[in-house]
């Protein structure tokens, strides 16, 4: 949410969001177990770590401040923790925004050597304008520390201070990158406007809020105190932390940023969750409903698309049709408010979006809603998250974490899923970055909390088929066949939307180059159904080159054709962190090689099938007849997100796998 | 000046911020140009060009540059860009983008487009962003290069952008850049310098033959090409970097007489003598510091001890304003902070040398190899490096980067920057390439030593035992020394002990589809005369594979050495990334029961510019896989492609072959 309050400004970073702190007078002393300490107990590899951060943020006084105490342990930390960058967003449209005379003063910094000498920070602090807009600009003021070296102890503060009233509250996302010994955040309120505070909301409404709530996910035993003046008024707000784990950074782990420790305090126009949520999906449905309203331009577009006598399954498959006809934006290009007045369209409406064929993913899903509506179908709009980006934390009362809108329509009593503003997906499906999120749904009677739909392995599927002539001398040639159903056919028929048909194709043969046995060269004949989502996508390929090694009459050739060079994931051996798998799948393969004259099967390889506990299976299948042998290969994995402790049950399950498509086919005859 | 192009200054990698790019002009959606805008003369005639560009993804339709010179020597650059979008991924040279900074003022820019449906629209001075050029993660602190740009209405395939830019040239320069080729083609491209009577200038041209300027007024001259090709990388294995492809011409401009060749070299060298020479002026800390570092012993044992200060205890932070781009600081400011930019760096240990009696320079450099050109005398580079004078008769094995100059003067060449290479050698990317060695007037250009091969190796030892069940389980020991090390003594500086082993366990990933690693550990990670050496044990199951009573074994159990090359007509020279010779040696002990049956045949290839090796035995019991590559050229023309695919073939070949062994 965007909170706008009177009287304040907000102060924004692209890296981080800082606010606050009071100076202290003097240094802290490092004790001598700082000062010597070359690895810590507490953070094992860690390349640096917060010995004292102090966060303030004084709306009374109008100034921030910012203290910190980094002991530096790697070369790694040197590099990272050595410059200190603060970057400022400041608004011209917006008067309450951070003005642009707002300064950050006060800048003052040491390093301690290990030997406990001490080396001043006399240099300069540098401002630089980031980015300048005509409406708002980014601002950074970066210095950088005297005779850093790895041991070193390095402090600094500085503060923001503010030329007119603020009240702002803060949002501490109080985990960071390294590890935090003892940290310290403090918020004091500007006492004159407590009675009451207008805020806006998320889709631009203004309330009237009386009460300052905070969201907190803490460490155990960290506490937020609240102090009160002697009018029993809430004057300030108070934080010690101790011992603050980094944020998780593995690959392939949920977004588990949406999760970081943090306290957001807010002015809150309601008493508790609830009441935000209803508050602001109320807010948020009444725009959905008037951008989907219907109009006589959706009553024509609709009876232009649908026939009197279908079925409502059927009209809902034509208006989703029509909808994936209009020219998707966000995967093309964002027009200009004056290319779309050139060509005659405003973009309030769905009528609008309809009317110029051309829209983002949010409002081609309010235009399939307006459509469904008028066709006298029960839609519904949902807000939500992308899965690779964060999950809904319905504590943290924030609307921004909300961006993506997908729809329902309750056929025959039951409630389907939709997403027609990613483009190209399938009739009754949901892209794999909406599914089985949490998200904000309409009801008829309001808004709640919605969990989408899941995925199954048999909404992605991909079925590879080869069918080659090996020669005697290793020369191969014959055609590949890929056939994609869910998120392959997805990723290259929206390649071919952002850039083109050509520049898609040039992708897929160079993916699949990368996969095939050294030698074989792979090249792109052609996409079939690119355009079409009612259909299997189809990729059709030509093969040349050779094939295999030799062994004196042996010749030696992967069984596997279109898993030769891939590698298994998950290298390392541990986990800290849950894994995410993204969306479930199904591969099939089936690859059929003719032998050329001389060569005959020597040995093909033991089939094998490979069962995972949770929702995994491979299995390969070796057989030949004639002059030639066949492999077929099936990798199912139904689940998408597991738990630290099956990590070694994953890693073993793909490894096997990958050790399977290893295996090689022993013919005799070779020349 | 080339479009969307930008001289590089002495500094490493100039990068865009995309993200801000992104965030600032996305907000296209708010932009208000005005429609059915007249366009300049230039704009229509431009835009009514046609023609067959293939399958380019777009075209510059002209490019032309237009220098003014005053009888002040102040000069200004007007640029006018207009290029056609014909594929999507066109739009991207489509983006109008004027680079200027503190001392290249903007003093204009506007922006119209054409939409593929023929709307006409000339976009408003609130529609432009400025962006700071963000080279934080290059260690630049803080630079004031930035840039104006804006998101046109109309980028569609079909529509066409314009833009008109005018730019101070900074009054420290005399010189200015043509750069007339692009990643796409150009239909039509000038540049016009217009001098004050009695002015004088000269081209020099880069990677094209020279055109004669025509001279439409009096000390007004033109140059113009037609049809000028597009260099296009994407997906070129093995391609030199771009801008050591492109064709460029550079002018200079004075009051007098412009030297040609060699004079004009040494013309740069005095000049930039002069400006950095002040700055290595140390004071008496310096002088201490330095002798304290080399209080005596010969050349080598002084030069040592300073360039391990230089590369442990000075750190990598860039500080540019104004001619600071080319200027380095003062040597006592780097030392009292302990860090600078690479002319910094070079500035310091100048200084510290002069203390202990040791005379040096600087050489500035490009560390994209091919693209500083010794044929066109301009300031060129994006890097500076330095050359330390040896005297006369010194000798010692470790002094491997040596050049002479024409005077008979022998100079060690050191990058103090990269602070992973030894004194004595330089790094890999800055071998075979060509620079400028600043000394007054003996200031000369230097082709920069490729080392020998021998120095920069990796050999690779293991010894694996098989089990019948095809487990392979063994020791690993791998020795880097040069530059063939820098890279992971770079990477395991910074490494924890878990990135570290999560790094080799990456590693075997490509080679092991199933394995566990065992004890791991590195050594003389910064000891920088020692080789680095990783050593490691590894089990693998299912290694060997089955076939009946057949267990098949890759002998080659870890590493490639090939490159991945695709059989497609070569246009464009081949680049390594340096010499070298990757070395392995295994042997794996067969399970008992087991006999060898067959083994790959032996491989031994002598391309000239390399030489591959490799034979596998079996001895009483084990199988000894021997293989060498022995790299001795940097870079390739494009007629050798044939031969490195060959050559590139044999290796793939030998990597993936397997011996038989038969169950007894």
């Amino acid at each position: 949410m965007v909170r706008w309050v009177r009287c304040s400004f907000l102060i924004l970073s692209l890296l981080v969001l800082v606010r606050i702190p009071v100076l202290a007078a003097d240094w802290p002393q490092p004790t001598p177990q700082q000062l010597k300490m070359t690895f810590d107990p507490d953070a094992p590899g860690a390349p640096a770590v917060y010995l004292d951060y102090d966060e303030s943020i004084n709306d009374e006084q109008d100034f921030d401040s910012v203290f910190a105490e980094i002991k530096i342990l790697t070369e790694k930390g040197r590099e990272e923790f050595s410059d200190i960058p603060i970057m400022l967003l400041q608004d011209r449209w917006n008067p309450y925004y951070i003005p642009g005379n707002a300064q950050i003063t006060g800048i003052e910094g040491r390093t301690i050597e290990p030997d406990g000498a001490v080396v001043p920070f006399t240099g300069k602090a540098f401002k630089k304008d980031v980015v300048v807009t005509s409406g708002w600009k980014v601002t950074e003021t970066a210095f950088t520390m005297p005779q850093v070296q790895v041991g070193s102890i390095v402090e600094y503060r500085w503060e923001l201070a503010y030329p007119q009233s603020a009240m702002d509250p803060p949002d501490w996302v109080i985990q960071r990158p390294i590890f935090v010994h003892k940290a310290h955040y403090h918020y004091a309120r500007a006492d004159t406007i407590i009675n009451y505070i207008d805020i806006r909301d998320a889709q631009g409404h203004e309330h009237t809020a009386s009460r300052m709530l905070y969201y907190k996910f803490l460490p155990k035993n960290a506490k937020v105190t609240m102090l009160r003046d002697g009018n029993g008024d809430m004057t300030s707000y108070d934080l010690v932390v101790e011992n603050v784990p980094p944020i998780p950074a593995e690959d392939d782990t949920p977004p588990l940023n949406s999760f970081a420790y943090r306290v957001a305090l807010y002015y809150s126009p309601g008493g508790n969750e609830s009441d935000f949520w209803k508050i602001e999906g109320g807010s948020w449905s009444k725009d959905a409903d008037r951008f989907a309203a219907s109009s006589d331009a959706i009553k024509a577009a609709v009876a232009e698309v649908v026939s009197p006598g279908d079925s409502d399954e059927q009209k809902l498959e034509k208006i989703y049709a029509a909808v994936m006809t209009v020219d998707n934006t966000d995967f093309t290009r964002t027009h200009t408010q004056q290319e779309n007045k050139v060509e005659g369209g405003k973009t309030k409406t769905a009528a609008d979006i309809w009317a110029n064929k051309r829209g983002d993913s949010n409002q081609i899903t309010r235009l399939f809603i307006a459509m469904a509506r008028t066709a006298g179908l029960k839609a519904y709009d949902v807000i939500t998250t992308r899965r690779n980006q964060s999950i809904l934390n319905v504590g943290y009362l924030n609307w921004g974490q909300l961006s993506d809108e997908v729809a329902i329509v309750n056929l025959d009593g039951k409630d389907l899923y939709f997403d027609p503003g990613d483009r190209y997906c399938e009739f009754g499906k949901l892209g794999w970055i909406h599914a089985q999120m949490l998200g904000i749904r309409q009801t008829d009677s309001g808004t709640e909390e919605a969990t989408l739909s899941a995925q199954s392995y048999t909404d992605n599927e991909t079925f590879r088929k080869a069918d080659l002539t090996l020669g005697a001398d290793g020369s191969v040639q014959g055609q590949v066949q890929v056939i994609m159903k869910g998120v392959e056919a997805l990723r290259w028929r929206q390649d071919a939307l952002s850039n083109d048909a050509e520049k898609a194709q040039k992708d897929f043969e160079k993916a699949m180059q990368e996969r095939v046995p050294d030698g074989v060269r792979v090249k792109m004949d052609g996409f079939d159904a690119l355009t079409d989502s009612t259909s299997n996508l189809l990729a059709r390929l030509d093969v040349s080159g050779t094939m295999g090694t030799t062994a004196g009459k042996r010749l030696i050739v992967p069984a596997e054709f279109f898993e030769t060079n891939v590698k298994p994931p998950f290298a390392a051996e541990t986990r800290q962190n849950p894994i995410d798998m993204r969306y479930p799948y199904a591969q099939q393969d089936k690859v059929t090689v003719t032998l050329g004259p001389g060569l005959s099967v020597d040995s093909l390889p033991q089939g094998t099938a490979i069962p995972m506990a949770k929702g995994g299976e491979y299995k390969s299948i070796y057989s030949h007849a004639g002059g030639s042998y066949t492999a077929v290969r099936l990798l199912a994995l139904g689940n998408t997100i597991f738990t630290q402790k099956d990590y070694p049950m994953l890693r073993g399950f793909f490894q096997g796998a990958a050790a399977q498509d290893q295996e090689q086919v022993v013919l005799r005859g070779a020349k | 000046m080339r479009a969307g192009g930008h001289r590089r200054r002495f500094r490493r990698h100039l990068i865009v911020p995309g993200v801000l790019l992104w965030l600032a002009t996305g907000g296209a959606r708010f932009a208000h140009a005005s429609r059915d805008a007249n366009l300049p003369d230039w704009v229509t005639q431009a835009a009514a060009s046609t023609g067959h560009w293939g399958d380019a993804r777009a075209v510059y339709l002209l490019q032309d540059t237009l220098v003014t010179v005053d009888p002040n020597g102040r000069a200004t650059e007007r640029d006018r860009i207009v290029v056609k979008i014909l594929r999507p991924e066109g739009r991207r040279n489509a983006r109008p983008i004027a680079y200027f900074s503190k001392d290249a003022r903007l003093e204009s820019f506007r922006v119209w487009s054409i939409g593929p449906d023929g709307h006409r629209y000339a976009m408003k001075d609130s529609e432009y962003v400025d962006i700071g050029l963000d080279q934080s993660g290059e260690g630049i602190l803080y630079n004031d290069e930035r840039m104006r740009t804006a998101s046109p209405p109309g980028t569609d395939p079909g529509g066409i952008v314009a833009w008109e830019e005018t730019v101070q040239i900074p009054s420290y320069m005399s010189q200015d850049e043509w750069g007339f080729q692009s990643d796409i083609p150009t239909v039509r491209t000038m540049f016009e310098i217009d001098l004050p009577p009695g002015w004088h200038q000269r081209a020099v041209w880069s990677r094209h033959e020279p055109v004669q300027p025509t001279e439409p007024m009096p000390n007004h001259f033109l140059w113009e090409l037609d049809n000028v090709p597009a260099i296009d990388l994407a997906n070129v294995s093995l391609a030199p970097d771009w801008d050591a492809l492109a064709g460029w011409m550079e002018v200079h401009y004075s009051a007098n007489p412009v030297p040609g060749g060699g004079a004009l070299w040494v013309q740069i060298g005095d000049w930039y003598e002069g400006l950095a020479s002040p700055q290595s002026e140390g004071g008496t800390d310096i002088a201490t510091e330095a002798r304290s570092l080399a209080p005596g012993g010969d050349f080598m044992t002084r030069l040592e001890n300073v360039a391990d200060f230089m590369q442990q205890q000075i750190r990598y932070v860039g500080i540019e304003v104004g001619i600071g781009g080319w200027k380095p600081h003062s040597a006592e400011e780097i030392f009292r902070n302990r860090y600078g930019d690479c002319k910094d760096k070079a500035t310091l240990m100048i200084a510290m040398l002069d203390a202990v009696g040791i005379r040096a320079t600087w050489v500035p450099v490009d560390d994209r190899r091919g693209v500083f050109d010794p044929e066109a005398p301009a300031i060129q580079g994006n890097h500076m490096i330095m050359a330390i004078q040896i005297p006369s008769g010194y000798e010692n094995p470790l002094l491997q980067a040596v050049v002479t100059t024409k005077s008979g003067q022998r100079y060690l060449i050191f990058d103090p920057t990269n602070q992973w290479v030894p004194i004595g050698q330089i790094p890999d990317y800055e071998q075979g390439g060509y620079a400028l060695l600043v000394n007054g007037t003996d200031s000369q250009v230097i082709q920069l030593p490729v080392l020998n091969p021998v120095l920069e190796a990796r050999n690779r030892t293991a010894n694996f035992q098989l089990a019948p069940d095809g487990t392979l389980t063994g020791n690993v020991t791998v020795d880097r020394t040069g530059s063939l090390a820098w890279q992971l003594r770079a990477q395991l500086s910074m490494d924890s002990n878990k990135d570290q082993r999560q790094m080799i366990e990456r590693s075997l990933q490509s080679d092991l589809s199933t394995f566990t690693l065992g004890t791991e550990s590195a050594q003389n990670i910064l000891a920088l005369q020692e080789p680095l050496t990783l050593q490691y044990q590894v089990t693998a199951p299912l290694y060997a594979k089955q076939a009946g009573n057949l267990l098949l074994v890759r002998p080659r159990v870890l590493g490639s050495d090939s490159w991945g090359l695709i059989d497609k007509p070569r246009k464009y020279p081949i680049s390594f990334e340096g010499i070298g010779t990757w070395k392995d040696e295994f042997s794996v002990k067969i399970p008992p029961g087991y006999a060898v049956d067959d083994v790959p045949d032996p491989v031994n290839m002598d391309a000239g510019f390399a030489t591959y090796r490799s034979e596998v035995k079996a001895e009483g019991g084990v199988l000894h896989y021997r293989r060498e590559l022995v790299l001795k050229q940097v870079t390739l023309p494009p007629a050798d492609y044939a031969e490195l695919m060959k050559l590139n073939a044999a290796i793939t070949t030998d990597e993936n072959s397997d011996a038989v062994l038969r169950k007894q």
